[in-house]
Parts: C-alpha cells; sequence; structure tokens
C-alpha cells in the first residue's frame, strides 16, 4: 500500500525552540480517498499542514508526493506540483470579485501570470464561470470576495484550490464557524468532488459527524505524535481515542 | 479536466446556466459602447488639450505644464508599486535621480549623443532596481519601506561624495540636450509624447494578467503564493519595471531642466509621487498623474499668495487622508458613475 501512496510522510517533525509541535509523525494517503486528520487543540494539526504546503519548514522527516521529494519546497512550488491548500480561516482576496479571484488562480496553473501586455484573463472567463457555477456561487461571480457571506467565502476558498486542479486537496477545517445547513453544503460538495474528479483529500476537522461520515480513512494526532489510524469504526472504538479525545467531546 | 457534479446536471438550458450566462456578459470588462467612447473620447480630448499648449500658454507656464506631466510619469510608475502591489517603497527617488545622471554622466565622460543616453538610462534605472529589489523584497512593510529609503540614501551619498566623478552637490549641466531639444516647444513636445507613450505601456501592464496577479498579491500574498503564484518573483519584476519608468520620467528631467543634481535622489524627492498617488487617486490608473498635475500647479497658486507651501501642502495631504481616502480622481470618477446612473435610469 505504502507504495501506491499519493502522498507519504516520514518521521516528520518540527521543533519551535524546545518544543516539538510535530514529533516524528508518519502518514500515507493513498490516491481517490478521503483521509482526515483529527486531534484535540493543540495536537499540530494546523502546524502539520503547514509542513505540506511548505509554508513551515520541517526540522526532520521527509514529504514525498506522487513519488517525488517536496520536503522544504517553497508553497508556490508545491502547489505547482498539484498539492493545494484551503485555509482554515477565510482567505480570500477581499477586493477582487469572485470571478477575479478564480481566474488569478487559472492563470497561475497556466503560467500565464507572467503575460504583461495581454488580456488572455478573458480567454479563462469562461472555465471560472462554469468552476462558480459547479459549486454554486454563479450568481455571485461578480461581487467582491468580502461582500459574500462567511459560508460563500469559505466555498469561494474551496474553490480557489480547485482551480488549480490539484490531484490532493488539502482542506483545513473547511466547516469552521459554519452553520448547520453551510456544513451540509460543504460536505456535499467535498463528497462529490472527491468521487467526480477522483481527488484525493487530506482534511482536518473538528465535527466528527463530518469526519466519521465522509471519511476512507482516520489519522489521530495528540501532542504532535499519531496515538491511532485506521477506519472510523476502528479510530472510533479505540481506547486511547476516546480517553484523550472523543470522551471529552461527548 | 472539469469536473462534473451539481452544475452539469441541468439541462443546457436551464434558467441557472442563463443566468450564469448572462453574469458572464456582465463580467467581460465590455462597457457599453457609448460608455467606452465617452471615456477614450476623454482621453483623446486631454491629450489634445495638453498638445495645443505651446500655442496657448506662456514660456514659463509652458514648462510648468512640461514638469507636471515628467513628474505624472514619475508618479504613475511609483504607484504601480504602491498602489497596485501594495508596496510602500520610499526610494523611488533612487531611479529618477539614476535616469537623470545615467545621461549627464555619459555626456559629461564620454560625450555621447542624449539619445544614447536617453535608450540607456531605463536600462540602468532596472539594473539598479533589481538589485535593490533582490534584497528588499526580502522584508514586509515598514522595513521594505526603511529599506528602499536606505538604498536611496546610499545611492544620495554616492552621488555626493564621488565629487570626481559626479560633480558632488554642484550636479552635472551644460549644454547636454541636442539642438533638436533646445527649442522649447520640441522639449514639451517630447516630454508629452515619451509619457503618453510610457504610460500606455504602463496601463497595459496593470489590465494584464501580470497587473491582476500583483492585485492579488497585494490583496493577500499567502493566498496567491497558495494558489501557485511566485510572490517574490513578481514582486521583484514589479520593482524592476518601476525603476525602468522612474528612470525614464528622469531623464525627462534633463529635458525640462538640463541638468541633473544630487537631490534628484533625496529622501525628500522619493516622497513626492507617494504624495502624489495619495491625492490624486493610487487605485485609478491616471489618479497619481492627477495628483502630479495638482501638486504642480497648487504649489504655484499658493505661493503667489502665501509664503508657507509646505504648510498648505500638508493640511490639503491631511483632508485627502481623512475624508477622501480614495483620492480627487477617485472622487470625480464615483460622481461620474452617480451620473451615468441617472442618465441611464432617465433613458429608460
Amino acid at each position: 500500500m505504502n507504495g501506491q501512496a499519493l502522498l507519504e510522510i516520514r518521521e516528520l517533525g518540527k521543533r519551535f525552540g524546545g518544543f516539538a509541535a510535530i514529533d516524528g509523525v508518519d502518514l500515507a494517503v493513498a490516491p481517490g480517498t478521503i483521509h482526515s486528520v483529527i486531534g484535540p487543540n493543540g495536537a499540530g494539526k494546523t502546524t502539520f499542514f503547514r509542513l505540506l504546503t511548505g509554508i513551515l519548514r520541517p526540522t526532520r522527516g521527509t514529504i514525498m508526493f506522487g513519488g517525488r521529494d517536496i520536503t522544504g519546497l517553497r508553497p508556490y512550488a508545491v502547489t505547482r506540483r498539484g498539492l493545494t491548500q484551503s485555509f482554515q480561516i477565510t482567505n480570500v482576496f477581499p477586493r477582487m470579485t469572485a470571478l477575479e479571484s478564480v481566474q488569478i488562480a487559472i492563470l497561475a496553473r497556466r503560467k500565464r501570470s507572467w503575460d504583461f501586455a495581454s488580456l488572455y484573463q478573458r480567454k479563462v472567463t469562461g472555465e471560472a464561470i462554469e468552476l462558480l457555477d459547479q459549486v454554486g456561487l454563479g450568481a455571485q461571480a461578480t461581487a467582491e470576495a468580502r461582500t459574500l457571506s462567511h459560508g460563500d467565502q469559505r466555498i469561494l476558498e474551496v474553490t480557489l484550490a480547485l482551480a488549480t486542479q490539484p490531484r490532493l486537496l488539502l482542506l483545513d477545517e473547511p466547516t469552521a464557524g459554519m452553520s448547520p445547513f453551510e456544513t451540509d453544503r460543504m460536505v456535499e460538495l467535498v463528497t462529490n468532488l472527491a468521487r467526480a474528479r477522483h481527488l484525493t483529500v487530506l482534511l482536518s476537522e473538528h465535527d466528527m459527524d463530518v469526519v466519521f461520515g465522509i471519511s476512507d480513512e482516520v489519522t489521530v494526532l495528540h501532542q504532535g505524535h499519531v496515538i491511532a489510524r485506521g477506519s472510523p469504526d476502528e479510530v472510533q472504538s479505540d481506547d486511547h481515542v476516546i480517553d484523550v479525545y472523543l470522551g471529552v467531546e461527548a | 479536466m472539469m469536473l462534473s457534479t451539481t452544475g452539469s446536471t441541468a439541462p443546457p438550458d436551464s434558467p441557472l446556466l442563463d443566468e450564469v450566462r448572462s453574469t458572464s456578459a456582465a463580467t467581460e470588462p465590455r462597457r457599453p459602447r457609448t460608455r467606452v467612447a465617452v471615456r477614450f473620447g476623454g482621453l483623446a480630448a486631454l491629450v489634445a488639450v495638453l498638445a495645443l499648449m505651446p500655442s496657448t500658454l506662456s514660456a514659463t507656464s509652458l514648462l510648468n505644464v512640461q514638469s507636471a506631466i515628467g513628474l505624472a510619469l514619475f508618479a504613475c510608475a511609483t504607484n504601480l508599486l504602491v498602489g497596485y502591489g501594495g508596496l510602500v517603497s520610499f526610494g523611488q527617488a533612487a531611479f529618477y535621480g539614476i535616469g537623470a545622471y545615467t545621461i549627464a554622466l555619459m555626456w559629461l565622460h564620454w560625450q555621447t549623443s542624449f539619445w544614447v543616453g536617453f535608450i540607456a538610462a531605463p536600462v540602468v534605472g532596472a539594473a539598479a532596481a533589481l538589485l535593490v529589489g533582490l534584497v528588499a523584497l526580502r522584508t514586509r512593510r515598514l522595513y521594505f519601506a526603511l529599506l528602499t529609503l536606505a538604498f536611496s540614501q546610499l545611492f544620495y551619498v554616492i552621488v555626493l561624495q564621488q565629487t570626481g566623478f559626479t560633480g558632488g552637490a554642484n550636479g552635472v549641466f551644460g549644454a547636454i540636450l541636442p539642438s533638436f531639444l533646445v527649442d522649447p516647444n520640441h522639449a514639451y513636445y517630447f516630454t508629452l509624447a515619451v509619457a503618453v507613450l510610457a504610460l500606455l505601456a504602463l496601463w497595459k501592464i496593470t489590465r494584464s494578467p501580470f497587473g491582476m496577479t500583483l492585485r492579488a498579491i497585494r490583496e493577500n500574498r499567502e493566498r496567491a503564493e497558495a494558489l501557485g503564484v511566485n510572490v517574490f518573483a513578481h514582486q521583484l519584476m514589479a520593482f524592476v519595471l518601476a525603476g525602468l519608468f522612474c528612470a525614464l520620467a528622469g531623464t525627462l528631467f534633463v529635458v525640462h531642466d538640463q541638468s541633473a543634481n544630487p537631490d534628484l535622489l533625496a529622501w525628500t524627492e522619493s516622497g513626492i509621487p507617494i504624495f502624489m498617488s495619495v491625492i490624486g487617486g493610487m487605485y485609478l490608473f491616471l489618479g497619481p498623474a492627477l495628483g502630479a498635475l495638482i501638486y504642480e500647479q497648487g504649489r504655484d497658486v499658493v505661493l503667489a499668495s502665501f509664503s508657507d507651501w509646505q504648510l498648505a501642502f500638508g493640511v490639503m495631504l491631511l483632508v485627502i487622508v481623512l475624508f477622501a481616502p480614495q483620492g480627487v480622481l477617485g472622487l470625480l470618477a464615483g460622481g461620474r458613475d452617480a451620473v451615468w446612473r441617472r442618465w441611464r435610469t432617465l433613458r429608460r
């Protein structure tokens, strides 16, 4: 199974001074699956994701993606190789329209962001509109991102990541701060996408209903270590996990 | 590879898709024809008025307008960084000065013609900007502003102290200009032509995918980087382009003054294009150009009746920052849009 993994992480570690935020994490994500990383606050989930996307540099370990070592690459270079992140906090271009934002992502993917004198962005309008329509934001295409509702901004956030046509999509708490209705919409979007595009998804999430509902595999982080991994059923019945995490929630 | 989820299940003639199509049509930057005509007609009229200046103005006033045109280019080039890139550089005078000194020093030491210097100046300005940008762009915000300021002071001190090469505090002056440009009208038309062509090029850049990406970086650099944009490389390119066009503006100073002096590189000179951008409006392409005009003409008006121009200018800057942060052109554009909407509702 390890031989075919799309993402394979070995002995990953990150120290901040004397504090080991991530301490020897191994993880493999099989192509076409939805893999969740869960854990209590401060378990190191966000740090872990920041290591994968190149925002932070690991102090040890390797990250293999599609058979290539991407450890220590800059964020834009990681994205170019097909590993794209959607952020936990809403992270859009406030004063650009939804359409322009998606155009930016497509321009970057097509390596057209270096055009100085063309109007190439008009050539990708169709693709951008189609994508916005598919996620249900077609009617808001000309609205500035800052004027969208929180739920719509979160959807736009994921749409931007999709526009880079990733092979692996990292979703950091995609339903954070969402209403139950918005959460359902996001869950439907993610599962539909994963199926339709044969997309591999790695996500961190607080909502356990979401995690156990959509994941093929779950990894539990605690104090920078992996304390359990397996199918949702296996993880839910793991005594150690119930002790440190699930028991507290329930 | 397009994903096929919720949207594509709708039949192609569904109202939803129609709505999307109409949205897409409205999104295309194609405005109604009359509006495009009004806009370009206005710009053509502006250039025509400027072209008629030599036959209507006195020699002194013409020189003032010529100076304002050169500074308009300086301000718009700086605004590529400040307004579009969100990069507040406090050292653009260095490149302005480098542009002027390239012509002056080549003439002084190697007796090259003005035209050779004129071609070389933007290249030298861009090269200098590449070196400064490579270092300064490693920092952000205030530190970036301070580093650009430090670099411009470095250039300033070099020019001031290498007396043997640069003429020190006296600067370089003499018969730098070719006979063609000694004629005041020719000098004016040359300045106008260079500025209009350079502004067209800058305008094209701001509307291109590169300009759009630069704006996205200004809005949220972390997000842009995560979408696969090499933020540092794009900012460096913007810095080099700004250096190139600032140096070009510096050559227009030589056309105006027939000299180059160290004050061109002084830190106060770096503030001027930023003030002009704030006054005119840094989120509209021609905002800084209008700011340059207001700054240059306003100074003469104020000086005629009131000795402390800097004080009056400071008050004006304060009023604009507090009450009209979109600048004078921003205010005018807002008013024009309101009138336009009114006109369209009346016609219906």
